[in-house]
């Protein structure tokens, strides 16, 4: 009896692993497909002359082919050319997220660091305050900075600089910086540093040597985070930079279909050129902005 | 030797007293690490926040001349907020912003922990995948509109009319991008869902943002799955538990606060979702942000506008508190 209800028990746990191995590969190659089909278009797009993007059937291989999409980013350099604008566009990318990067490492860790450790009545109250300013959507503030910054502070001549960009980017992600810091700090035994003052270091002298090399993860995961953040973002040069002296990569591609024709191959190739730093960002430390978001603002 | 009480110094120590200890104090020069971030707060959000809440108390223009612009402030009261409240448009968008909210977390839920699961299990080139799954979260927002603008494209060379085409499931080209009532053929049903906020290109707009969010909805809640200890599955297997009932009493219990957390986090960037309705649609799909864009930048009236920008701004802190009330019931 035992023995021959065993037998179909143990036939059935091996089919169900078999048929559970299929189907896990299945949904693997569906998801692969849903998000690699999106990006394979995008990419063959660029790589396509106009008339291939308007045809019907749509070629799904780049013809006829051309680099020409991308070529054109980068030659017959001249004001309001095409080149002119995605290179002033890189530039401004490149020189507003990385001062923006600098500064909010800076100025956050140097707060979280506090936060984390004085003794000082209404801490916390700061550090939800801070944390509350990072999660205040943008849009809500758009319309004061704008008519701030063109009546009451238009002697500053703060419209369409890069300058205006970083101060308000920096204060966009500063209370992320802080609430994520704030936690690799206080994740560090006290002791530590103690020591090191026992042994004469000043306070100062013990945070840049002892705890801040512990804290290069948190800073590497702060920093990109900030990166990626100010590199993302389109409604401040929308509204506060739309000239070639302060507009992003984000919105130069948004002035390419803003025109009277919609080149779709040339908005591909520039979307696959600004695309290419944050891919590579988190393709080669996408690790460590997981662990600085699951430290930061999962698990506290 | 009990019976003489030493006198006690003053409990109150007077506002000078403290204010020497503190400057003396050890810590004093930590407060100045904190001076730069908090200048910043002070001027960058907390008074900007201020003088919206001003101008939408009032009839607010401003000319521009020149690079230097002056601005005609009338004080009308509550008359920006009164009017709002009783026009139809700003409810539809509410419902709208609600809708575009609901939809998309719902997605994140299911197909977000869908995907985390998948990802935790073992099969060949989970590394490989795990990162290929990341890359849509870092293709900049407005590629990712451009991009989907191209695949929803309302004529037959739009990618996804294209495939429906040659597959012969579509007779004509749909514009996507349009904000079309749903199911047209059952007057009761569509009536209901315009009423909601739904509509083609809503939902359209949906699987655009979904493609570049769930990613990291699905990491971070892989992140939460990987903690959980490998020995409560064995036991919950010698117990005869099947797979759906340790989902249910393992997993999702112990995702709980990752979840929450995600899910938080995910609705204060709804509220933000202005970049990709922008890009694609300009005023076509008016919900709360674009609201406020076209009040002060397209009709000029900043009253208005800051009217509706410091509603959004009341919403996100209402859920700012209670994800932060979340986040110290488990640090602090």
């Amino acid at each position: 009896m035992d023995a021959m209800a065993a037998q179909p028990h143990q036939a059935r746990p091996r089919r169900t692993i078999k048929w559970s191995r299929i189907g896990v590969y299945a949904l693997v190659l569906l998801v692969l497909t849903w998000t690699l089909a999106p990006l394979y278009f995008l990419v063959i797009t660029s790589l396509k002359q106009y008339v291939g993007t308007i045809a019907y059937p749509l070629p799904w291989l780049p013809t006829p082919f051309t680099w020409n999409n991308y070529a054109i980013m980068f030659t017959n350099y001249s004001p309001d050319s095409i080149s002119y604008r995605f290179l002033h566009a890189l530039r401004n990318s490149v020189i507003a997220s990385t001062a923006t990067t600098v500064l909010n490492l800076v100025f956050g860790s140097a707060a979280a660091y506090v936060l984390a450790r004085a003794r000082m009545r209404g801490k916390n109250a700061i550090t939800m305050i801070f944390l509350a300013s990072n999660l205040l959507p943008t849009v809500a503030l758009i319309i004061p900075f704008y008519v701030l910054t063109v009546t009451y502070l238009s002697g500053l001549h703060l419209y369409d600089t890069n300058t205006l960009m970083v101060i308000l980017y920096t204060s966009f992600s500063l209370g992320l910086v802080i609430w994520i810091m704030r936690g690799y700090f206080a994740s560090i035994p006290i002791e530590l540093e103690e020591a090191a003052r026992v042994d004469g270091a000043s306070r100062l002298v013990s945070l840049i040597r002892i705890i801040l090399p512990l804290t290069v993860p948190g800073l590497l995961a702060t920093g990109l985070l900030t990166f990626l953040m100010s590199w993302d973002n389109f409604i401040l040069p929308l509204v506060l930079g739309p000239d070639s002296s302060a507009y992003n990569l984000p919105f130069f591609i948004y002035s390419l279909s803003g025109q009277y024709l919609h080149l779709n191959n040339e908005i591909a190739a520039g979307g696959v050129l600004s695309a290419i730093p944050p891919v590579l960002i988190v393709l080669f430390f996408g690790k460590y902005i997981v662990s600085g978001l699951t430290a930061g603002s999962v698990k506290g | 030797m009990t019976s003489m009480p030493v006198e006690s110094p003053p409990k109150r120590a007077t506002l000078r007293h403290r204010l020497f200890r503190t400057l003396s104090g050890e810590y004093f020069w930590l407060y100045l690490l904190l001076l730069p971030s908090l200048l910043i707060l002070v001027a960058v959000i907390l008074i900007p926040m201020l003088f919206a809440f001003q101008m939408s108390l009032g009839n607010t223009s401003i000319v521009v001349l020149g690079g230097r612009g002056t601005i005609s402030n009338q004080w009308v009261g509550l008359q920006n907020y009164l009017s709002l409240l009783q026009n139809p448009s700003f409810w539809q968008a509410l419902r709208e912003t609600l809708y575009f909210w609901v939809v998309s977390i719902f997605i994140e839920v299911t197909v977000g922990i869908g995907m985390a699961v998948l990802m935790n299990q073992s099969f060949f080139g989970r590394r490989i995948f795990r990162v290929i799954v990341f890359i849509p979260w870092a293709i900049p927002t407005v590629v990712n509109a451009m991009l989907w603008g191209m695949i929803f494209d309302g004529d037959n060379f739009g990618a996804l009319n294209d495939l429906l085409l040659q597959w012969h499931v579509i007779q004509s080209p749909i514009v996507w991008l349009n904000p079309s009532a749903l199911f047209p053929q059952i007057p009761w049903l569509s009536n209901a869902l315009s009423y909601l906020g739904s509509n083609l290109a809503m939902n359209s707009i949906i699987v655009g943002d979904e493609w570049k969010t769930l990613p990291i909805v699905a990491i971070l809640v892989l992140a939460g799955l990987q903690t959980i200890p490998h020995e409560y599955y064995e036991a919950a297997r010698v117990e005869g538990a099947s797979a759906w009932r340790q989902f249910r009493q393992i997993t999702l219990p112990l995702i709980a606060p990752v979840l929450t957390v995600v899910l938080i986090l995910r609705t204060m960037q709804l509220m933000r979702a202005f970049t990709l309705i922008f890009t694609l649609e300009q005023f076509g799909l008016p919900v709360l942000s674009i609201q406020a864009y076209q009040q002060a930048f397209s009709f000029g009236s900043f009253g208005m506008g800051s009217a509706v920008s410091f509603l959004i701004g009341l919403i996100a802190l209402v859920i700012a508190y209670f994800y932060i009330k979340r986040l110290y019931r488990e640090e602090l």
